[in-house]
């Protein structure tokens, strides 16, 4: 069992504990942010997959 | 560069380049004042801001001389490739293969006689009314023609990178100035020692490699970037 | 030696492909670690006699400091081989690596801080190490603008490219010119390296948990490289198997 002792670390308890959960909030924040950069990219990709290939389909159409 | 067929010399094209430039400036004489006349705005800020008293402006006389010349530098060399982009000089440069580096090179000595020298030879009468001796009027012309050529070089490099954009200013303080930050601390520090008396070679010698260092490897950076902006 | 490979992985598809897969690979196990030298560094070292329980700082300020500089020369080092030899990849990792070295910038920069808030009695100190690391947030924000002030994402990659090589050899510059600048104050005792001596049961947390941030940092560079490689490869006929 851990005491209250080892979390407060004498009188450095809020100092280290804030450095780490800052720390723990810059990662995640990294980790959403540069996932959410990519599936943004995804979807414009698809988006404009859909259209090239629509254009391709009425193309064809307009020969047959 | 070449005159009804023949190509002229490496050195003679810099010295065209510089004389032109020079030419130039006698006709706009007053955007070669304006540098000047701001430095010495801002060092008057700093009494207003600070003190009037001589004894507590000397100790921080250096530290306001540099910060000064800094500024002045940075706001002089925002224009230094911009009008020969608009007027299609430079994509001449870049179309007939001429060494663009050296080129570049020409361009910032001039840009450095032009704005950076006069103010290296006004500091020492400046500087008097911060409470330096005018006594070391030699060391501040060394450390300030040193340190301006330095930061001019660096400038060119910024002011190359932000030729092409249309508000580059506030971008080009922010590219530059943080690059700038090793010229204040050496050439503030050179200046420092001499008006304290001690031996100034050591500063003085570092700011003298980064402005070797800057002349043989910023005209490359410069030229990147040239061709960059006039794509 | 056979560069075939290189060739393979250098082209869009391939990046792409694999830094899909490799993904996963790093962040998993990087968290993981980083969990364990966590809980060392939190529950298991001993406090050091002269800095006490504040020095359990430097098990995430020293990795993400580390991290700031390393990213730095990645993508410096990225951005050159862009430049010189016209590869977009290159161009691509180097514009990935801005957001998370600007990060690892800010978080050793305010750890930095918290840390000196209880051993210098103040938030900050023109201590040379946070100096250097300030300055260095100053160089990625430039980055930062002068990529944004371009619309043609190829003039961009290109005009960063040159800043970011300016700035790699300026950093050895600013890092020494800015040690010489603070020797000549006295008055800082104390140093977040402490010249007291290091436990030999801190050593494995911290390698564990730098090797986790480097790991972490390829997990991230993935994504952002997909990102990148998306943004780069509008009309590339491979993108319609990847995407569909």
């Amino acid at each position: 069992m851990m005491s209250t002792a080892a979390f407060q670390m004498g009188k450095y308890g809020i100092y280290v504990w804030s450095c780490y959960g800052l720390t723990m909030v810059g990662l995640v924040f990294l980790i959403f942010v540069v996932r959410r950069q990519w599936q943004i990219e995804l979807r414009h990709a698809k988006r404009r997959m859909q259209i090239m290939e629509q254009q391709q389909t009425s193309v064809s159409d307009v020969h047959t | 560069m070449s005159v009804s067929g023949h190509t002229l010399s490496p050195f003679t094209q810099f010295a065209l380049i510089l004389r032109r430039d020079l030419r130039l400036a006698v006709r706009r004489w007053d955007q070669v004042l304006q540098p000047l006349v701001f430095f010495v705005v801002v060092i008057t800020l700093f009494p207003l801001a600070i003190s009037p008293e001589l004894s507590e402006l000397r100790r921080i006389a250096t530290g306001i001389l540099w910060v000064a010349a800094m500024l002045a530098s940075l706001l002089a060399g925002e224009a230094l490739f911009r009008p020969d982009l608009e007027d299609g000089v430079m994509e001449q440069w870049v179309l007939t293969g001429q060494p663009l580096p050296w080129l570049l090179l020409a361009k910032t000595v001039g840009h450095w006689l032009l704005t950076g020298f006069p103010l290296v030879l006004v500091a020492p009468w400046v500087a008097t009314a911060l409470g330096v001796e005018f006594d070391h009027w030699r060391l501040m012309i060394l450390t300030l023609a040193l340190g301006t050529a330095l930061l001019s070089v660096l400038g060119a490099i910024g002011a190359a990178l932000t030729v092409g954009l249309r508000r580059g200013n506030m971008l080009m303080a922010m590219l530059v100035l943080p690059l700038e930050m090793p010229v204040l601390i050496f050439g503030a520090k050179a200046l420092d020692f001499g008006l304290q008396g001690d031996v100034v070679t050591g500063p003085l010698s570092v700011l003298a490699a980064m402005l070797l260092l800057g002349l043989v490897l910023g005209p490359f950076a410069m030229a990147a970037a040239i061709r960059i902006g006039v794509e | 030696m056979n560069w075939v490979w290189f060739h393979k992985l250098a082209s869009p598809p391939t990046a792409y492909a694999f830094a899909r897969t490799l993904r996963p690979w790093l962040l998993w196990p990087s968290l993981s670690m980083m969990l364990w030298a966590g809980y060392a560094a939190l529950f298991v070292v001993p406090p050091d006699y002269q800095q006490l329980d504040a020095y359990r700082i430097i098990f995430v300020h020293v990795p993400a400091a580390s991290l700031s500089l390393m990213v730095y020369s990645i993508m410096a080092i990225a951005a050159g081989i862009g430049l010189i030899w016209r590869m977009k990849l290159a161009h691509a990792v180097a514009a990935a690596c801005v957001l998370p070295g600007s990060v690892f910038t800010v978080l050793a920069l305010v750890t930095g801080a918290i840390w000196g808030k209880p051993m210098w009695g103040a938030w900050w100190a023109w201590d040379p190490r946070l100096t250097t690391e300030l300055i260095l947030l100053f160089l990625y924000l430039g980055y930062m603008a002068l990529r944004a002030s371009f619309d043609d994402i190829g003039r961009a990659d290109r005009a960063a490219a040159v800043l970011a090589l300016v700035g790699l050899v300026n950093i050895p510059i600013i890092k020494y010119s800015v040690v010489w600048w603070n020797s000549l104050h006295q008055g800082k005792t104390l140093s977040i390296w402490g010249k007291s001596s290091i436990d030999p049961s801190m050593v494995m947390p911290l390698l564990v948990m730098l090797l986790a941030f480097v790991m972490f940092f390829g997990a991230i560079l993935c994504d952002g490289l997909c990102a990148q490689i998306l943004r780069r490869e509008r009309h590339a006929q491979w993108l319609t198997k990847q995407v569909q």
